[in-house]
């Protein structure tokens, strides 16, 4: 069961972490993100160490360490679940563990998805259309009905939609200079792009992480803390890695 | 045909060259909307589109500023219009031809809705401004054709020469019936765009105007002579695309680097 995950999670970000562990733009971009969240006041270390994989780590934690050494119970709880090898695993099952405490957690990794996502239904009615805002939870069901193949006609609608919301809504009115906050949950809807992104290597998903993220990078000091933050890591590194192989790919 | 031409400035080269030739060819051009520049509005939405876009699009087009590329071009909009011994701006123009200049601050003003409804125009060509809204589509004769720089169905949205470069698709321009929807409508002309090693995306787009000026030409010539076969597409043969990253720009580029397509 456990392997059958994993093998499922090797089709979400993992390869291109490894493959691209020892580039020198991931090692770049490692101290870059690191030294915004240290500026930030955010305990890295804890997040970073337990929520990329351990080839992606020694020089982010090295930096992240002199920055930011506190601990923190959150970092712990992150640490407990990351998987060898699988960093959005640590993530997913963070952020589900938060919301839905009582459920069997999808995301850790001795759950096989596909029998936990019973437990686990999609909050909205479909289509997404009908959704006012992007909200944590749709996004978490978009993350959810990626794996959920059952879910496909619907998931492709869905992440349409997300994408469009994104580009339109999110660059132009998402982010509230004033109050220095994201006025919906970007980070998650983010990371939904980014499975996206990595399910069907549609250009324009990959496009969209690049647009906000260099939103996101040059954020001053958001305030919802250790989650955003986290999501920050992870799409820095994983656009950073996207952009890595695609250029490879571009120059054979 | 009267001809109702909608423009997105009062400096754009191509309104004026398309006005100027469907005048040329025997249509009756009875009215010019322009759409105002400076209002709110209109910056906040392509701010949000890129800021460095906007100040490019404000230094070239505002400015009539042509790029180094653009002056080295004898593809351009600037070398057509000359070429055609059109040496007059828009203004100029439609008091040349005895067309009614009229400019709006949105296409649905009321006044501009009662200004398009007496022209009574056969059909209207759009030229850029912004979202045509439906009051306008339906006082627009046979309705309103836009030139979309894509190959529709395929790649509707923004940045529509940027992305099939990118994916490996030709490069092609569209006119089409504008609908309710973006890029949408039915389809009534489809020419592929010529890319060449060496050129770069700001080449292959400026080689784009003058080629949509006389892909327009062509269309309000079949529309006249009935001859024009307008092909339905479906929503869901085609994606929308946004903004292109500037990183993902510089792959685009390398795909023209690595080989042009066509000619």
């Amino acid at each position: 069961m456990k392997a059958a995950f994993l093998e499922r999670l090797s089709t979400y970000c993992d390869p291109w972490l490894s493959e691209h562990a020892a580039g020198a733009r991931l090692r770049r971009i490692d101290v870059l993100l690191a030294r915004h969240l240290g500026t930030c006041g955010v305990k890295t270390q804890q997040i970073c160490i337990g929520h990329l994989a351990p080839a992606l780590t020694p020089a982010f934690a090295t930096v992240a360490a002199r920055l930011a050494p506190a601990s923190s119970a959150a970092g712990a709880a992150l640490l407990a679940s990351a998987d060898p090898g699988s960093g959005s695993n640590a993530w997913l099952a963070f952020r589900f563990s938060q919301t839905y405490p009582q459920r069997p957690n999808p995301w850790h990794a001795d759950t096989d998805p596909r029998t936990a996502g019973e437990a686990y239904r999609p909050a909205h009615p479909w289509p997404p259309a009908r959704l006012p805002m992007v909200t944590a939870t749709t996004c978490r069901d978009v993350e959810w009905a990626l794996f959920s193949e059952s879910q496909a006609p619907h998931v492709t609608e869905w992440a349409e939609w997300l994408l469009k919301r994104l580009e339109l809504k999110g660059l132009a009115a998402g982010w509230d200079q004033r109050a220095g906050v994201w006025r919906f949950d970007l980070a998650d809807a983010l990371l939904a792009v980014a499975a996206a992104w990595r399910t069907w290597n549609d250009l324009r998903y990959l496009n969209c992480l690049l647009r906000v993220g260099d939103i996101l990078l040059r954020a001053p000091r958001p305030r919802d803390g250790l989650p955003q933050m986290a999501a920050l890591v992870c799409l820095g590194i994983q656009r950073e890695a996207a952009m890595a192989r695609l250029t490879e790919e571009r120059r054979l | 045909m009267k001809i109702v031409v909608i423009s997105p400035s009062i400096r754009s080269l191509y309104s004026t060259a398309l006005a100027f030739q469907l005048a040329r060819d025997g249509h009756q051009v009875c009215g010019i909307l322009v759409r105002r520049v400076l209002q709110w509005q209109r910056i906040k939405s392509e701010w949000a589109a890129g800021p460095s876009r906007l100040i490019a699009k404000v230094v070239r087009r505002g400015l009539q500023m042509p790029s180094p590329a653009a002056l080295k071009s004898d593809e351009t909009i600037y070398a057509y219009c000359k070429n055609a011994g059109i040496h007059v701006g828009l203004a100029r123009l439609a008091s040349e031809l005895g067309s009614d200049l009229r400019g709006c601050r949105n296409f649905s003003d009321p006044e501009t809705m009662s200004w398009l409804e007496s022209k009574k125009p056969d059909v209207v060509f759009f030229t850029g401004g912004g979202m045509v809204p439906d009051a306008v589509l339906r006082l627009a004769g046979a309705g309103v054709v836009n030139c979309h720089i894509g190959p529709l169905p395929a790649f509707r949205g923004m940045d529509v020469v940027e992305w099939p470069l990118l994916t490996g698709q030709p490069c092609g321009l569209t006119c089409h019936f504008m609908d309710a929807h973006l890029d949408t409508g039915p389809i009534l002309l489809q020419r592929e765009i010529p890319v060449l090693p060496g050129d770069s995306i700001e080449v292959v787009r400026l080689r784009i105007e003058p080629m949509m000026v006389d892909a327009m030409r062509e269309v309000a010539r079949t529309l006249a002579q009935g001859t024009c076969v307008p092909t339905v597409q479906r929503r869901e043969d085609g994606r929308q695309y946004f903004a292109m990253h500037p990183r993902l720009v510089q792959l685009a580029e390398l795909a023209i680097t690595r080989g042009g397509t066509t000619r």
